[in-house]
């Protein structure tokens, strides 16, 4: 079993990368990075579609994070690897087919995603719309209802939805995806509503 | 929001892939999972490969990081600092392990610098048990790099109130610090055997304004922390009063890290944390105000209330008196605000989102006998998105050609659904303009 620790295990990402810039240390970089790296390498295999590249990648984004990183106010690490780590695979898949998309357009998707972050009702903790949520998920679709009440409410994993409703666990993930993203158009709605009257 | 997510650690994510955990424990991986798109999408990776293979792969990545991460080592030998620092490293530890008395001062002399009483024990521990130290001592040698945005504190330091930082620190110092104190050792003592550091590595770090720049070569640098963890009585000097607060934005209340702090006519300086916190040790028993900055924000000076803690307001600054850079990315941040008024309408989009559209086309596409005729494949498609979602009256604005135009609708056709538009009424039609390279 891997197992990766490293020497500032307690600190913060954000310290971590505080004691990087102030020391251009790259063991420090290399340890945050490290973090991360599976995710990193996660994404990159599902862009590039083969271990070799996206192993290479994965390098290739360290390589990036040491010159990109002092040139910007990094806030929140994790996310802003995400972002980097994407906007690699995309670059390297335009160059592969030799497709000339114009920078513009990565760009604005870029800027696009970093403002994405904000999180699903569904998904954070404060209960505070719970009844307006409730109103949307009875009006969902049933599939998409049952799958996002047992894995929201019911507290069952995937594979355990998909053997009860007897239906494949990717099927599962993408009415829980669907439902989600209906459940914000409900909810999005019903606000606006709201202030009208 | 700033709730602390704890990241899954690769096992976790091994174990999740391999199936070794139970039904709960899938559950609340899976919770994190939707939370979390850097996550999700790792995980869409990880299913095209076996959970063996993940294994080894990310084995290799992490030997081949951990390679590129020391290579620096080697070339830094080379510097005759690092070289200074090794030998007297290397002193010690001959020191150390035949305990020769007559060198005992210069030994000492040096672990001073440090850390004083208990610590030296911990610390000959380590440099015995691990002759690679040296090594770490030549990495310190990567300073140059460092040095422009490291307030140049100790080197400066011209008088007194030397030793008290460090050893405040020192005297705190978890495992880790105990590390960092002794890859920065050497260094100190190579080129500023008189002027002990006041360079610490724990305190905070390169974010310093500009502005504040020339104040901090004058002054200590010490780290923000808590107020009960500071011993006043490890200070050179008695510390009448611990000065506590948050540093918060004034756009959205969140905290502001990485802004200095300093009291007028102390040399202290305080830089915020992660969460914005700072506390600073006053020598004067009635300190009246603090100042605070940070580049883009104005600085502000704030009269210090009487309840110990308390809470600053930074503005950003006007764009007129900022620095480029941080210009930009004011701009690129406000360029974000015209959104607001009308929060209530949004375009169509592909779910998903146009980001994987584009992946979509790229897998997707069929590849074209290049045309020597056509230099650059753009076709340009504008459609209507229903409220309902359906794709109708599609017109190619722009094309190189007949097949090109078919290609490109027959990708927008097989692709991703569309989210309609909405305003605040619900749902809209709305016209769409797409641009597809082929």
């Amino acid at each position: 079993m891997l197992e990766i620790s490293g020497k500032h295990q307690d600190q913060s990402d954000e310290a971590l990368l505080q004691l990087y810039l102030r020391s251009s240390n790259l063991e420090l970089l290399g340890e945050l990075y490290a973090r991360y790296m599976h995710l990193v390498y996660g994404v990159c295999l599902k862009y590039l579609e083969n271990r070799e590249d996206a192993s290479d990648a994965v390098m290739h984004i360290f390589e990036k994070l040491i010159s990109e990183i002092p040139r910007h106010q990094v806030r929140n690490f994790k996310s802003w690897l995400y972002v980097l780590t994407k906007n690699h695979c995309l670059m390297e898949l335009r160059s592969r087919k030799q497709v000339r998309i114009r920078r513009a357009e990565i760009k604005k998707e870029l800027e696009f995603m970093e403002s994405v972050d904000e999180m699903h009702p569904l998904d954070r903790d404060d209960h505070s719309i719970e009844n307006e949520l409730r109103e949307c998920i009875r009006r969902l679709k049933e599939e998409q209802r049952s799958c996002i009440e047992l894995f929201y409410y019911q507290n069952l994993c995937y594979r355990e939805i998909a053997s009860k409703l007897q239906m494949e666990e990717k099927k599962v993930k993408s009415h829980i995806q669907n439902g989600k993203r209906n459940l914000k158009i409900c909810l999005e709605n019903s606000h606006a509503r709201k202030e009208e009257t | 929001m700033p709730e602390r997510k704890k990241h899954r650690t690769i096992n976790e994510f091994l174990q999740y892939l391999k199936g070794e955990t139970s039904g709960r424990e899938r559950h609340s991986f899976e919770r994190d999972l939707e939370r979390d798109p850097f996550v999700q999408e790792a995980l869409e990776g990880f299913e095209q490969i076996s959970a063996t293979e993940a294994e080894d792969d990310l084995l290799s990545l992490h030997q081949r990081l951990a390679r590129r991460r020391s290579r620096k080592r080697r070339i830094t030998w080379y510097s005759m600092a690092a070289a200074v620092a090794s030998i007297l490293i290397v002193g010690t530890i001959f020191i150390q392990i035949y305990d020769f008395s007559p060198a005992e001062s210069e030994q000492t002399g040096m672990l001073e610098e440090a850390a004083p009483g208990e610590v030296p024990a911990a610390m000959d521990k380590k440099t015995v048990e691990e002759p690679a130290a040296a090594g770490e001592g030549a990495l310190s040698e990567d300073m140059p790099e460092m040095d422009p945005d490291t307030p140049p504190a100790a080197d400066e330091e011209p008088e007194d109130s030397g030793p008290a930082p460090p050893q405040v620190v020192a005297n705190e110092a978890t495992e880790a610090q105990m590390e960092e104190r002794k890859t920065i050792q050497p260094e100190q003592a190579a080129q500023e055997s008189e002027s002990r550091g006041a360079r610490e590595i724990s305190a905070p770090p390169a974010a310093e304004p500009q502005a504040q720049r020339d104040d901090l070569e004058e002054m200590v640098v010490v780290e923000a922390v808590p107020a009960p963890r500071m011993k006043s009585e490890s200070l050179g000097r008695t510390a009448y009063e611990e000065i506590t607060g948050t540093v918060l934005s004034a756009e959205d209340s969140t905290p502001v890290p990485g802004a200095s702090l300093y009291v007028e006519g102390e040399r202290a300086v305080a830089i915020s944390d992660v969460e914005g916190r700072f506390s600073i040790s006053v020598t004067r028993e009635t300190p009246s105000s603090v100042t605070a900055s940070l580049t883009g924000m104005e600085t502000e000076k704030v009269a210090i209330p009487a309840d110990e803690e308390f809470t600053i307001v930074l503005r950003p600054e006007s764009e007129k008196a900022m620095d480029p850079s941080a210009l930009a990315m004011r701009k690129k941040e406000s360029s974000d605000d015209p959104d607001q008024p009308e929060a209530q309408l949004r375009s169509a989009e592909p779910s998903g989102g146009y980001d994987s559209f584009y992946v979509y086309l790229e897998k997707n596409r069929r590849s074209f006998e290049k045309d020597t005729a056509v230099t650059e494949a753009l076709v340009v498609l504008r459609f209507l998105v229903t409220a309902q979602g359906k794709i109708s009256d599609i017109v190619a604005a722009k094309s190189p050609g007949e097949p090109y135009t078919k290609e490109a609708i027959r990708l927008l056709k097989k692709g991703p659904q569309w989210i309609p538009a909405f305003d605040e009424n619900g749902t809209i039609d709305q016209e769409v303009t797409l641009r597809i390279m082929l």
